[in-house]
């Protein structure tokens, strides 16, 4: 043990004695008679003082226990005060369970990086147990203050001034995944999260705006009406596409592109994963390839929805294709059609300048990040069809400059971080084979491509993709799928599970995985009061001033 | 701080752990679960200090013998007179004569004292019987057996409220007293600390009765019912 080694005492408030344990189980502690059971809540990030190591752990159950037979049959009245002071802490007392996540050596150097290692062992009998101080925290997570690719994201429970910190670096090596019930902060965990990659410049981001939240400002539930967007944080390096700039000069917020999308740009794909939404059958698929081969010049949708019953009857004939089928087809491209025609235009009407794709990649490749809105769109059909054509040709795009990159012809595209929402839409089981999203959730970070997943209904979303998150930041879940579906590919997850149902509706998150060194429950950090501006304001001009330049820029 | 104590009673039959003594008044023997303390003399140190003579074997027990002062200092003071702590755990009052029955003599009070004096003065005794419970010498307090019974015929004193603290800091006396199986435990136990809460100040005698409570739950772990009957003694 080094001398500088300040005694716990000094520092931290013990809260109660290991007294039974495996290293599979996890730890008992009964809590000290003086602290009262009420105060020690799951997910509390607690330090065992073991003779050799520290522990970190994490508070995952506390149990009423009592070592008397007959007190549970006949308990004190209500009003015997002295009985009940007298047996609390003795013959009634709390047994609390803690999950060991990380342990440090006590003979390690105090200054650099800690080196904090698995779990392998446990703390001997009637080993302290303390409350985490800042230290501890700071030594475990990071410190924002000290290197820039930490990033608070919030405090520990009844903490309140010791910032828990994400690893930025690793959390866009891996697709991550935000989920949590309607309601409990996703969104606002989401901007928080981006504004830290933003912010300290780790990756673009590519964020699919089903709600227009991100872009220019976002609503509140609550006092206050609306909080700033991304743009407000970062004038200069955020752009804001829309799909719908009706709705935009409604809200007045102001955009930097109108996307239009060719027809030519949707692939056969594109539309099979429409399938559920357009009620398509099996046959489809079929159907549009031989589109595709007949009309090879990419206007396979323009083609399908010019043609006659004769022009059908002929390419029945000759593609072998069932007319009926085709005829369905038609149908129900058309209805898509007439359902998007705002943002999808025929391939005559716009031209290779309206190329949606390609202006979101040159704003990629610049290093600005781009939300793109979608207005009054928010059907799935029509967010699942931009979200699938746009991120499958930038992914192209993607692989194309890495493997240049890997031939020697250019340096490494910036690693680019996609958000979608609602994710359990592309991601389901039976469309995740099909759909880019899937592709790129499972190929991590080989293309510099990763998925930032945000969801209230992470069961909807396949399994296999769901062990491959990295980084998964969740709010409150009750559905025991949901929790199920979130714990996937998370070893001795019996502790989260109950951490997970017990989170606040607001505010709370357990996050777990690549980005912290051991899971730890947060209260998440304010997003958009005076400390979150100041950390994060880089441009000081004033909200006008910048409205101004983007109408322009709009006009 | 020095105070003359008053006497309230004489050690008539010794043991280890327990002694008889007659109360200096009729029918007022000390409080049923009171502190009381007899004399004792400075036990050596186990190191140190002055090694009793071999060749001598009266040596040893002179030096614990020594005499009881009955001044005192208090926890404020330095020292703490060397002493026999006991609980009060029973008295009895009957004839001095145990061959003699008693017979009713039909008088008031009042009248048997002028009529039959006698009768207050030699022909009726108090006793009162004390479980030992710790003792001090060298000014530190150990709260488990002496080594030497109190001597027969010496003077028993109460102990003072600064006694009863330092006695009653930590709660090993009840330990003792709920092994003791001649006398109504509950009772001896709720009486004794409601007696030892008394010479708490007004602010810490609810911290002391917790406390006591929380050791006494511990000691009963497993009969919850004998630990609630005590607890409803002792609260107010």
């Amino acid at each position: 043990m080094s001398q500088e080694y300040p005694g716990p005492t000094e520092r931290r408030r013990e809260i109660g004695q290991i007294v039974s344990g495996s290293l599979t189980e996890g730890l008992q502690m009964k809590l000290c008679p003086e602290e009262s059971v009420e105060d020690v809540r799951a997910g509390k990030f607690v330090v065992v003082d073991g003779q050799k190591n520290e522990f970190f752990s994490m508070i995952t159950d506390v149990v009423l226990s009592t070592s008397a037979k007959g007190l549970i049959g006949n308990p004190p009245a209500r009003d015997d005060e002295l009985m009940r002071s007298v047996l609390s802490g003795t013959t009634t007392y709390g047994t609390v369970a803690l999950r060991p996540n990380l342990m440090l050596p006590k003979d390690s150097a105090d200054d650099g990086e800690p080196d904090l290692r698995p779990v392998k062992t446990i703390p001997g009998h009637f080993s302290a147990v303390y409350s985490a101080d800042a230290r501890d925290v700071n030594r475990i997570f990071g410190d924002e203050t000290k290197d820039s690719k930490y990033f608070n994201i919030g405090t520990p429970l009844d903490m309140d001034d010791i910032p828990v910190c994400l690893n930025l670096e690793r959390f866009v090596e891996r697709s991550n995944g935000i989920f949590g019930k309607s309601g409990t902060g996703k969104t606002f965990l989401t901007r928080i999260v981006l504004c830290g990659i933003i912010k300290n410049q780790r990756a673009v981001n590519l964020i699919f705006d089903m709600h227009s939240e991100y872009g220019w400002k976002g609503s509140y539930e609550g006092d206050r009406a609306e909080v700033r967007g991304l743009k407000q944080y970062f004038r200069e390096k955020v752009a804001v596409f829309t799909l719908d700039p009706e709705s935009s000069r409604r809200r007045e917020a102001p955009v930097d592109f109108a996307v239009k999308i060719p027809y030519s740009q949707i692939t056969a794909e594109d539309i099979i994963l429409l399938q559920n939404e357009l009620n398509l059958t099996s046959t489809a698929l079929e159907t549009s390839y031989a589109l595709v081969n007949r009309f090879r010049d990419g206007g396979w949708i323009s083609g399908l929805l010019r043609m006659d019953a004769d022009d059908m009857k002929d390419f029945c004939d000759t593609n072998n294709v069932n007319q009926a089928a085709l005829a369905a087809l038609q149908r129900k491209i058309r209805v898509l059609a007439e359902s998007c025609k705002s943002f999808l235009v025929d391939d005559g009407a716009g031209g290779a300048e309206d190329d949606a794709v390609k202006k979101i990649m040159s704003y990629l490749e610049a290093g600005n990040h781009v939300v793109l809105e979608f207005g009054q769109h928010t059907q799935p059909l029509r967010y699942m069809l931009v979200a699938n054509i746009l991120t499958r040709r930038i992914h192209e795009n993607y692989v194309r400059k890495k493997e240049e990159s890997l031939g020697g012809k250019g340096g490494e595209p910036r690693p680019l971080v996609i958000t979608i929402e609602e994710a359990h839409k592309f991601l389901s089981p039976s469309l995740a084979n099909q759909t880019i999203f899937g592709t790129i959730a499972r190929e991590m970070r080989k293309y510099n491509v990763t998925l930032l997943v945000v969801d209230q209904r992470p069961s909807g979303i396949d399994g296999e993709i769901l062990s491959q998150v990295g980084t998964k930041i969740t709010c409150l879940l009750n559905d025991d799928k949901d929790i199920d579906a979130v714990l996937t590919g998370v070893s001795n997850a019996s502790g989260l599970r109950g951490i997970m149902a017990s989170l606040d509706s607001k505010q709370q998150a357990l996050i777990l995985g690549h980005a912290v060194p051991m899971p730890i429950v947060v209260k998440t950090r304010h997003y958009d009061d005076e400390a979150f501006r100041g950390s994060m304001m880089e441009s000081k001009r004033s909200d006008d001033e910048i409205r101004k330049d983007m109408d322009s820029d709009f006009a | 701080m020095t105070d003359e104590i008053e006497v309230i009673g004489e050690v008539i039959e010794s043991s280890t752990t327990e002694f008889v003594a007659e109360s200096k008044e009729l029918h007022s023997p000390a409080p049923f679960g009171s502190f009381v303390k007899v004399g004792m003399g400075e036990v050596a140190p186990a190191t140190g200090g002055q090694q009793p003579n071999m060749d001598d074997p009266f040596d040893s027990f002179r030096q614990s013998a020594g005499t009881f002062n009955s001044t005192y200092r208090d926890e404020a003071g330095e020292t703490t007179a060397p002493a026999i702590y006991a609980i009060i755990y029973g008295a009895n009052t009957g004839p001095v004569d145990t061959g003699r029955k008693l017979r009713a003599y039909w008088k008031g009070e009042t009248e048997l004292e002028v009529v039959n004096p006698e009768i207050g003065e030699w022909l009726l005794v108090t006793n009162f019987r004390a479980l030992v419970v710790g003792y001090c010498a060298n000014n530190s307090v150990c709260r488990f057996l002496p080594p030497q019974p109190p001597k027969l015929l010496t003077p028993v004193y109460p102990c003072s409220p600064a006694e009863v603290r330092r006695l009653t800091d930590r709660m090993d006396f009840l330990r003792t007293i709920v092994n003791f199986t001649g006398a109504p435990v509950e009772e001896l136990l709720a009486a004794c600390i409601r007696n030892a809460m008394a010479q708490y100040p007004e602010d810490r005698r609810n911290d002391f009765v917790v406390s006591a409570g929380k050791e006494l739950a511990a000691l009963l772990r497993d009969d919850y019912d004998r630990l609630h009957a005590i607890i409803r003694r002792i609260a107010p």
